[in-house]
């Protein structure tokens, strides 16, 4: 019997030593981020961080239960739009980040972003950098500054601390939301759960 | 000459040894399977369960709450020999459950993204995913049925648990 109980207690030590042991740091989202990145009111009560790739199919299903959730909670809701561009399935994803980050410098952020979204299976061809422009003309951004900052390499380091943030969040997936900084990752956890999350925060504030 | 049927005692020791080898294999893939789970967030295993489409989002979050370390365990269970059939027996139904909602979105056309097998470490096509999950099935069977003989502390707590050879 009293080896039989030794047997139960190594089992149970290994298991918790593993599972504890292989546990990350993951973390709530920074809210730190450009001001065209940002939308809603800047004293809200609920924040939404998002890392999303503008190439991911995932991410632009969520767009619309993404909508209806700030504007359904529009005085209390404010969202920040972080890039995490998956380039090793969306070879197209860094090119849209970069030229929506050119785009937001020009005060067009979330046009160029939802045209992104629209129009993603248009853009993420072999053709993309021609797409890219053309959006870029179609909003009446100065094209000379949108491809120059295109070639700029602070673009690309905005890019990059996104990219290490998402990693130090271990965000595994696009899209993931982070609202008060507890995680939803994908539409459905968005529209079920982070609804219920946000009535929760709200009612918590009154 | 040997009067104890030597030919069969060494079929004996032979599955004795396969026995071990099955559970060790077995166990390790779920050892691992469990701490590349436990190691992300369960927001991210709960979305591959999601993708599934059998759960709703909430059974979805318990069950990527649950189940890694529900695998840890029986992974535990089967490498130290402890409850040797009863772990073996658990990981062949879990192996089931999972061949049969693979071959579930197959008929339901849902493409996964990722099979949810060991987190996001893992991508492969559904069939090959398939293949690998009968294969484990079959490797419970032999842990099931030979495995508790080697070196396991079930005959250590108990020689007469499963012993090498049949009187």
């Amino acid at each position: 019997m009293t080896r039989r109980i030794i047997g139960a207690l190594l089992v149970l030590a290994a298991t918790a030593a593993t599972g504890l042991g292989s546990r990350g740091m993951a973390g709530s989202a920074a809210e730190r981020a450009e001001p065209f990145r940002v939308k809603g009111p800047p004293d809200a009560r609920v924040t939404i961080v998002e890392f999303s790739d503008f190439q991911c199919p995932a991410c632009r299903v969520a767009e619309p239960p993404l909508h209806q959730l700030m504007s359904l909670y529009e005085k209390d809701t404010k969202l920040i739009f972080k890039d995490f561009p998956l380039e090793r399935i969306h070879p197209y994803a860094r090119a849209g980040a970069a030229a929506a980050e050119c785009a937001g410098r020009q005060g067009k952020f979330w046009e160029y972003h939802d045209a992104l979204y629209e129009r993603q299976q248009d853009w993420t061809t072999e053709e993309a950098p021609k797409k890219l422009e053309a959006y870029a003309g179609q909003l009446k951004l100065d094209l000379a500054a949108f491809k120059a900052c295109q070639a700029d390499p602070s673009v690309q380091k905005a890019l990059d601390a996104d990219v290490q943030e998402a990693r130090d969040r271990w965000v595994g997936s696009t899209p993931t939301f982070f609202i008060n900084g507890k995680r939803f990752v994908g539409a459905r956890q968005l529209q079920e759960r982070g609804t219920r999350w946000i009535e929760k925060i709200l009612q918590a504030k009154k | 000459m040997d009067r104890k049927n030597p030919p069969s005692q060494e079929i004996a020791s032979g599955w004795s040894w396969a026995g071990l080898a099955a559970r060790v294999i077995l166990g390790g893939v779920l050892i691992f399977a469990g701490a590349s789970k436990t190691a992300a967030p369960v927001e991210e295993f709960a979305v591959v369960i999601e993708s599934y489409d059998v759960l709703p989002t909430d059974a979805a979050q318990g069950a990527a709450a649950l189940l890694p370390w529900f695998e840890l365990a029986l992974g535990f269970s089967l490498v130290f020999g402890y409850l040797t059939k009863p772990a073996s027996a658990a990981a062949g139904a879990l192996f089931g459950a999972f061949l049969l909602a693979l071959l579930s979105t197959k008929v339901r056309g849902i493409e996964l993204p990722n099979c949810g097998c060991f987190g996001a470490s893992f991508h492969a096509p559904t069939w090959v995913t398939m293949i690998m999950d009968a294969l484990l099935l079959c490797d419970a069977a032999v842990a099931f049925a030979y495995g508790s003989r080697r070196l396991s502390l079930d005959n250590w707590a108990d020689p007469r648990y499963t012993p090498l050879h049949a009187p």
